[in-house]
């Protein structure tokens, strides 16, 4: 794949753009501040491109934007952030809240649904490297060598930060069963 | 169905990113404005800051412990002498210069100067300062690159290595003849007088005798210079030179390291009191001369007698064997 310039910004958007935003959505809890954060840095990019080559530009879009969340929340708090609607994700909300996401909560459901809402709030807990990857990993569908070189680290960084994800969010063996 | 739970949470994960609709073209078109209004958006570094943070740890635990490590070097070295105690060692290096001069000649930088020469000049002969006990090394002080001299007894410690050149300038035998005594104590510490008129604490330095050239004190009592005879200077510290004899730096109370060159005896130096080293104390400008004492004549090499080994001697007798 072609390293990210100036030229790849329309394509970008066709291809990336909305897949950035959901993954970013995912990792953060908030798909308004990650579709903010995400324009952000595709501006970041054109305007100013880094120096090392992206190699794989949507994990690397993926892991800045999610960075670029957090800022922005700051703002909000401090209400120094006009202009950007929050746009919660529903597995992120609160657990004690009322179940109006899309994920149903009820016990009642389909013992499947039930292991991956519960997955997804185990999610919610790990840290953000974490999250990235297991974004990165199962809802892109990427490799750890492509997470790799879009993230400009090792590979053994990446399968580590794996491990730690499946040791987290996969479900002990009798509840699974 | 048995699902395994990398497809369960893949599965969790696509129903939690559902995509919103999202009209590309507007989106474009805001875009392109903030880039157009000088929107520089989120700073692009090659590696996302939650990653490059944590690969950071280790390099700044290292800069840490380099960090570390220098200042302790530092402080070793300071405590060896630092920079200072390159006087010493230059000083025991320029000791051999002055051939003769006893052990406690300190010889400094200013001391091996043009003029002094101190090993291809001869001694003059019979005049030998009447030779006062060597001072230790820790009586004499230290003298620094600027030519002042360490004001206290035992202040052999280099310390104030930095300086300047203005007491380099010893006497370098260009003004012969007899030295004018100055009245003492004048303060002008690493005086590059050539000759034996200024100084301080020079008082009747001497030069007096015959082939005086250059003698006397220079700067802060250093005595240098070759062929002068009598005393040396007085308040001053160092005598030295090249020829120079009776090099005896009485007085001052700094240092002295009295020493003398050209195969000379040795000055020798008695340190008073160090806490007025300036206040001159008169020698006696025609200090009695001896003559110069001769070499230490070597021993004979002891006479080993070789005693043949002899084979064919008679039956029954043991063969000298030689003396180990």
């Amino acid at each position: 794949m072609p390293a990210f310039t100036e030229l790849d910004f329309d394509d970008f958007l066709a291809a990336d753009y909305g897949r950035a935003v959901s993954a970013v959505g995912v990792v953060t809890g908030d798909r308004g501040l990650a579709r903010q954060a995400v324009e952000d840095v595709l501006i970041g990019l054109v305007a100013r491109p880094p120096a090392r080559v992206i190699e794989n530009r949507i994990a690397w879009v993926v892991a800045v934007a999610s960075e670029r969340v957090d800022e922005l929340r700051r703002r909000e708090r401090d209400g120094d952030l006009e202009g950007v609607e929050s746009d919660p994700v529903a597995v992120h909300r609160d657990p004690t809240a009322p179940e109006t996401g899309s994920i149903p909560l009820s016990p009642d459901t389909d013992p499947g649904h039930t292991i991956e809402v519960a997955m997804l709030r185990r999610l919610r807990d790990l840290p953000m490297r974490t999250r990235q990857v297991c974004v990165l990993s199962y809802l892109l569908g990427l490799s750890i060598e492509r997470i790799a070189e879009g993230l400009g680290v090792a590979d053994t960084v990446i399968s580590r930060e794996l491990q730690t994800a499946r040791a987290e969010l996969f479900p002990p063996r009798e509840e699974a069963a | 169905m048995i699902v395994s739970s990398d497809e369960r949470l893949r599965r969790a994960l696509a129903s939690a990113a559902t995509p919103t609709a999202v009209d590309l073209d507007a989106r474009r078109d805001v875009l392109l404005d903030r880039i157009a209004s000088g929107d520089q958006g989120v700073t692009g570094t090659g590696v996302p800051a939650s990653w490059r943070r944590r690969r950071s740890r280790p390099i700044v635990a290292t800069g840490a412990l380099a960090a570390a490590l220098v200042l302790a070097g530092g402080v070793a070295f300071a405590a060896t002498g630092g920079v200072g105690a390159r006087q010493q060692t230059s000083a025991l290096d320029a000791a051999p210069v002055a051939r003769g001069a006893g052990d406690s000649a300190i010889q400094s930088d200013a001391e091996v100067q043009i003029g002094s020469t101190p090993a291809t000049q001869p001694a003059v002969p019979g005049a030998v300062a009447p030779a006062p006990a060597p001072a230790p090394r820790s009586d004499s002080g230290t003298r620094s690159d600027s030519g002042r001299i360490a004001s206290r007894k035992g202040s052999s410690s280099g310390g104030s290595a930095s300086g300047g050149a203005s007491g380099r300038g010893s006497s370098s035998g260009s003004p012969a003849g007899g030295s004018t005594p100055t009245p003492g104590g004048s303060s002008s510490s690493g005086g590059s007088g050539s000759g034996s008129t200024g100084g301080s604490g020079s008082t009747g330095s001497g030069s007096t005798g015959s082939g005086s050239s250059g003698s006397g004190s220079t700067g802060g009592g250093s005595s240098t210079g070759g062929g002068s005879t009598g005393g040396g200077s007085t308040g001053g510290g160092t005598s030295a030179g090249g020829g120079s004899t009776g090099g005896g730096s009485t007085g001052g109370g700094s240092t002295g390291g009295g020493s003398t060159g050209g195969g000379s005896t040795g000055g020798g130096t008695t340190p008073t009191d160090p806490t007025t080293p300036t206040d001159p104390t008169p020698t006696d400008p025609n200090p009695p001369t001896q003559p110069e004492p001769p070499a230490d004549p070597q021993p004979p090499a002891p006479v080993i007698p070789v005693i043949p080994i002899v084979d064919d001697l008679l039956p029954g007798v043991i063969p000298n064997r030689p003396i180990p």
